[in-house]
């Protein structure tokens, strides 16, 4: 499990790897909690690159939920998904309410 | 055998703990795959019985001190049985509201997710309560 950030010119990219189990979600949380930080100050759309993660838990979500109540729903899109996370994304409702491609 | 008849049959046991919760999903997902599940199946199952866990881990133990928790696979010829036992506080899942997915974010409880997306991966849920020991079923078709 990992994620990395990339600084573009107008967005930041999560890239994340891996399980994004509970256990992950919370081993990230706090420098997530960083990158929300900067996101809100600096006024910056936030990506979540998720091609190279096969299995989200409700944390996860709840991850997604927090970046778009932070920084707007109007910035917080999920990109790259697998049919898998989409199906999580789906139950939980989050696929009509965030960007999810 | 017998239609229903058990072709095979697993067990685990370990603190109601976190560290503990991947060791417990492993061997959950790693007997479905056993059991001739497709990918999807066995993440489905993987993530309904750690949302479970996680829900058990979190609340069924306040105190300091810690209880267990046993997971029993079974593999029937057309489907797998998983049960949960622990002996927390008693919680009937059942019971529990279904997360709200037409709110808003910021309308959203916290909570009740993991139990809504649970009921919407395996094919029951069925919980029970006896002397202190809950036991949570879940099944799941293996052609699924």
């Amino acid at each position: 499990m990992s994620m990395k950030r990339i600084n573009e010119k107008y967005k930041v990219i999560c890239c994340f790897e891996g399980k994004m189990d509970t256990l992950s979600c919370k081993e990230l949380e706090k420098d997530f909690d960083q990158i929300l930080s900067e996101c809100k100050s600096d006024n910056m759309p936030l990506v979540f690159d998720l091609a190279g993660v096969d299995y989200i838990a409700s944390s996860f979500l709840r991850l997604c939920g927090k970046a778009a109540q932070q920084i707007g729903v109007e910035k917080v899109s999920i990109a790259n998904v697998t049919p898998q996370v989409k199906k999580v994304f789906k139950i939980a409702g989050l696929a009509d309410v965030l960007t999810v491609s | 055998m017998s239609p229903g008849k058990s072709s095979k049959m697993r067990a685990i046991k370990k603190k109601a703990e976190l560290c503990n919760l991947r060791d417990l999903t492993d061997f959950v997902a790693n007997f479905a795959a056993n059991s001739k599940m497709s990918d999807e199946s066995v993440s489905d199952i993987q993530l309904a019985v750690e949302e479970l866990l996680v829900n058990i881990i979190d609340y069924a133990f306040p105190n300091a001190e810690k209880g267990n928790i046993e997971i029993i696979c079974s593999s029937m010829k057309k489907s797998l049985i998983i049960k949960i036992f622990d002996n927390g506080i008693p919680f009937n899942v059942n019971n529990a509201p279904n997360g709200d997915t037409g709110l808003s974010l910021d309308k959203r409880e916290k909570g009740g997710m993991g139990i809504h997306i649970v009921r919407n991966l395996v094919d029951k849920i069925e919980y029970s309560g006896e002397n202190g020991r809950n036991t949570l079923t879940l099944t799941k078709g293996l052609g699924q």
